[in-house]
């Protein structure tokens, strides 16, 4: 029975942690609902489930297989990125954003991406060794890997999910040894072509980057979300509010508290203790997918890993320096936590593939 | 190439170690803000947080009854219904008018005064649409609140001064704060919610007021009241008994309401407690406390006579012949004996300028007794030059002239005692002989409140204490000391044996035939009556009037003439009162204020006992 075996074989510890947050998501769910099950917490449970499910099942998958579709998946994303702009189907919505609407299921291609993107790129790197060979030539192959998804989000617009896809392409190209100078040089040529893009940009565009780069002059009123996610975590004190108990989110004076600003709420019931216990919770599970990495024999699996943690980081990062007011505001969700289908499915998934490189650390991987 | 010193694995392992590293960096400084918020800054969150879930509705506390001696009402409370409109929360004014009309009639100018408010200003300001509505009304109006967005009635108390003009300066009157006021206490912020403006309603605010209680409630994101949270109830303010006897203020007011400017007071001699301090004309305080219509205001504010002007506290005269008690005083104690003799021819010469004496024949030869009792100007010149001005001032000065007597009401005013310095000071010139003698008969720069003036024969009266006069009630502990025999008043260190002849001269004053305020006396002796005239001059007599004549009062236009004062104390045997009366341009004080006085006194003496048990004067010690 090689399945029971590789069942067997699962990062268990990995799985409560994501479990553990995900428990923290479904508290704060139940909270945000005035205590109600209905209707977020519930759902999220359901999720929570699923999830783990999936977790198996995409862990079990031989790995040969993952990095078989890998080129296939990214294709498939691209060409549904490609749809949500011009297809019929698509479904716009929250200024940008866009799903694409295929009979029973409604998906973001975006979210699919984020994964097919670092697949995509550990295969790359698993058969192009950087031992020979030009990097001229890997570092363009790769590039264009980034900036084909990227600039399609940024077309749709969703400049928060657009950067999010392209710090992860090159954190996961990064680590594939790639040399130091093109990162070098990358970071001064789009310091350079800033101006340049600019003077390309549309009105509505500046403005939209305007906004990103100052939230004060947001129109929307993005500054009262951080007020109020501040008033939030500083009223919570050292040992919170108590838990279901915290006024800013009970009152309704935190602006999604379901969805963006559910740290604020956590932290204003449980404090800096409680706060403090869930970053450090994250800081474990992606010390845990670095660890797999690692532990990995192939590049495919050690890309993936880092590539797909950095996912994780830097929604992590941007939701909670979001919500303390060191960052822009920029819709991003806390994974795990925050209330939405399609973002915990992608985690969820993420997760299952970092199991699964663990429960296949040792396979050989041919060239294909 | 530079990589192939290492492994492909070796790169990728320190990249991926960097990458973890930074990512659990970040991560970590993230802890700190968090701990920035929440531990290092969260008290300020704390009361942010507080902010944004209560809304407090202060709980107005009841104004504090004033009382008289007796115990009768001198300023209440009516509960009132009062109409207000919150211009903010309008959203369609005309139609909230019609609704509002069809409910209550509204004054066409109230209406307009509204609309103007509500055009140009956002500011959150209750408006009193209507005063004082019927409970059909109100009943009315709250059955329609959500078709009257902004309307709100407010059960308000009215303050009520029963006593109207008789009393307007003793017990002052209550307003809408000023606009300076309002921001002093957050009460002040609720719709007609008023402050004392004068009297003992802003000098005892504090204690009258009490303290507002309040009712919490959480609030959400949209305003709406989730729960009450706390209520305290509001502390009500205290109430306040006067040392004011309503009957005599009251027959005061009334025989003075004949004058056009005149002040009186009565207070005992020994507690400084004030019986009666009447100011004319005066102003019914209701108008204020209703909130004055512009019409009253103007006709009060046009009065030539200041009536708004407490004049026993805040008018300053010249004291005339009446600060001649002081400049005797002041002999006594230098040592003059009794037998000091002047004669009077009517005028001296100092320097190349003549003196007068108010009688143009003279006095012939004058002692002391004399010289007080008829009031002989010539002699007081005499033993001024021989004092000096600075002797006469340290005793007018232990008599109460020169400063506040710190009496408990507001806008009170020092007088003044004219010294070399101060003359240098403030009109840029060296004192001259001649200003003392002006001071010696209360003339030229000498300045005293009325009040001043019965406090000078209060503690001539009561054997040198130095008595402090007050408008509040003694406490009962006060009482004692009394009933004790003690006074709670420092001597003034004057001996009692100038007291004693002092006290002599004023008897004779009025009751000696030729005394000054003989025909004023009081013929019961038990009640006999001592005290002094003055008539001080408000205009200068030029030495080519005197040639001619000078006119008689009466026939001067009615600025130019004498104002008339007398101050005294009763009765002679055993004293207990003190009076001081000014006639503002009233002539003689033998004539004009006198008399007064001696019916002041004698309905005092017949209808007012003393608030303490007290032994005989002499028994009196310090």
């Amino acid at each position: 029975m090689k399945i029971l075996h590789k069942v067997q074989q699962l990062h268990f510890p990995l799985m409560a942690t994501v479990i553990a947050i995900a428990a923290i998501g479904i508290a704060m769910l139940y909270s945000a609902a005035s205590n109600e099950w209905q209707p977020w917490a519930a759902a999220h449970s359901t999720r929570l489930l699923v999830g783990i499910m999936l977790i198996v099942v995409v862990a079990t998958i031989d790995i040969r297989i993952w990095f078989k579709a890998s080129y296939f998946l990214y294709l498939v994303a691209l060409l549904m990125l490609l749809a949500t702009l011009y297809a019929p189907n698509a479904v716009s919505a929250k200024g940008g954003t866009r799903w694409l609407d295929l009979g029973p299921l409604v998906i973001q291609p975006s979210e699919f991406m984020k994964i097919a993107l670092v697949l995509a790129i550990a295969r790359f790197a698993n058969n192009n060794s950087l031992m020979h060979g030009y990097q001229i030539i890997y570092a363009i192959v790769a590039v264009t890997f980034i900036a084909l998804p990227t600039m399609l989000v940024l077309k749709q617009p969703d400049l928060g999910t657009g950067l999010i896809l392209l710090m992860t392409g090159i954190t996961a190209l990064f680590a594939s040894g790639l040399r130091w100078i093109f990162f070098v040089l990358g970071g001064i040529a789009s310091i350079a072509t800033v101006p340049i893009l600019w003077n390309f940009m549309k009105p509505y565009q500046k403005d939209r980057v305007i906004t990103f780069l100052n939230p004060n002059v947001d129109p929307l009123g993005s500054s009262y979300h951080i007020v109020q996610s501040k008033i939030a975590l500083g009223s919570g004190g050292l040992f919170g509010k108590g838990l279901f108990q915290g006024t800013q989110g009970h009152l309704n004076f935190l602006p999604e508290k379901h969805t963006d600003f559910i740290f604020a709420m956590f932290a204003e019931e449980v404090g800096f203790f409680g706060g403090s216990l869930l970053i450090c919770l994250y800081i474990v599970m992606l010390s845990l997918c670095m660890g797999i990495a690692l532990a990995t024999k192939h590049s495919f699996g050690r890309i993936l890993c880092v590539g797909l943690g950095a996912t994780l980081f830097f929604y992590i990062f941007t939701n909670l320096g979001m919500v303390m007011n060191l960052l822009p505001v920029v819709g991003v969700p806390l994974p795990l936590v925050s209330y939405g289908g399609s973002a915990m499915m992608t985690v969820m998934l993420s997760i299952g593939l970092i199991i699964n490189v663990y429960v296949h650390r040792n396979e050989w991987l041919n060239k294909m | 190439m530079q990589y192939q010193k290492f492994s492909h694995e070796e790169v990728f392992s320190r990249r991926a170690i960097l990458i973890g590293g930074a990512q659990i960096f970040l991560l970590t400084s993230l802890l700190g803000r968090l701990g920035w918020l929440q531990i290092v800054e969260t008290s300020h969150y704390q009361k942010l947080s507080e902010r944004n879930r209560t809304q407090v509705d202060l709980l107005a506390p009841t104004r504090g009854r004033i009382f008289d001696r007796n115990g009768s009402e001198l300023a209440r409370n009516l509960s009132k219904y009062n109409l207000y409109v919150m211009l903010d929360q309008v959203t369609d004014f005309d139609t909230m008018i019609k609704r509002l009309t069809a409910i209550t009639p509204l004054k066409q100018k109230t209406i307009d005064e509204m609309r103007e408010r509500a055009q140009t200003t956002k500011r959150f300001v209750p408006f009193k649409a209507q005063h004082d509505i019927s409970w059909a009304e109100v009943t009315k109006i709250e059955a329609k609140t959500t078709s009257l967005r902004g309307v709100k009635i407010n059960l308000g108390e009215q303050r009520i001064y029963p006593l109207r003009d008789s009393m307007a300066h003793i017990v002052g009157y209550v307003a809408r704060p000023s606009e300076r006021e309002i921001k002093k206490h957050p009460l002040y912020y609720l719709p007609g919610f008023m402050v004392g403006k004068s009297g003992v309603e802003k000098g005892y605010e504090e204690s009258l007021r009490g303290f507002g209680g309040e009712t919490r409630y959480e609030v959400n994101a949209k305003g709406q009241r989730v729960s009450e949270v706390a209520r305290i109830a509001p502390q009500h303010g205290r109430e306040l008994w006067l040392s004011i006897d309503a009957k005599l203020q009251n027959m005061i007011a009334k025989k003075l309401s004949v004058e056009k400017r005149a002040a009186a007071v009565v207070m005992d001699i020994h507690t400084g407690e004030i019986i009666a301090a009447v100011s004319v004309p005066s102003f019914d305080p209701n108008l204020f406390a209703q909130g004055i219509d512009e019409a009253s205001w103007q006709q009060i504010k046009k009065n030539p006579h200041y009536p708004l002007t407490n004049k026993v506290i805040s008018g300053a005269y010249a004291p005339g012949s009446v600060f001649k008690t002081a400049v005797m005083l002041a002999a006594l104690e230098k040592g003059f004996p009794l037998n000091t003799k002047h004669t009077c021819h009517g005028r001296i010469k100092h320097g190349n300028r003549w003196f007068h004496c108010w009688r143009r024949g003279g006095h012939g030869s004058v002692d002391m007794l004399k010289a007080l009792r008829e009031s002989c100007d010539v002699w007081f010149y005499k033993v001024a030059l021989a004092l000096g001005i600075s002797t006469i001032n340290k005793y007018a000065q232990l008599l109460g002239y020169g400063r506040e007597l710190n009496l408990d009401l507001p806008d009170e005013r020092a007088g003044l005692i004219p010294s070399k310095a101060w003359k240098l000071r403030k009109i840029g010139r060296p004192w001259l002989i001649s200003d003392t003698l002006l001071s010696a008969i209360g003339q030229g720069y000498v300045l005293a409140t009325p009040l001043q003036l019965s406090v000078q024969m209060a503690r001539v009266a009561n054997g040198g204490f130095a008595v402090e006069p007050r408008a509040v009630f003694l406490p009962d502990s006060k009482k004692r000391l009394f009933a004790d025999g003690k006074s709670p008043f420092r001597k003034l260190g004057a001996s009692e044996s100038s007291l004693s002849v002092i006290r002599a001269a004023l008897d004779e004053v009025v009751n000696h035939p030729s005394g000054t305020a003989y025909k004023a006396r009081i013929h019961a002796p038990a009640r006999a009556m001592a005290g002094k005239t003055g008539t001080s001059q408000v205009r200068r007599i030029s030495s080519k009037e005197r040639q001619q004549g000078i006119l008689k009062n009466s026939r001067l236009p009615w600025l130019k003439r004498d104002h008339a004062l007398f101050a005294g104390f009763a009765p002679v045997a055993d004293p207990q009162w003190a009076v001081a009366v000014i006639i503002e341009h009233g002539g003689s004080g033998s004539s004009a204020a006198a008399p007064y006085a001696r019916d002041f006194l004698d309905f005092t003496q017949k209808n007012i006992k003393p608030s303490y048990e007290r032994p005989k004067s002499n028994d009196l010690q310090a």
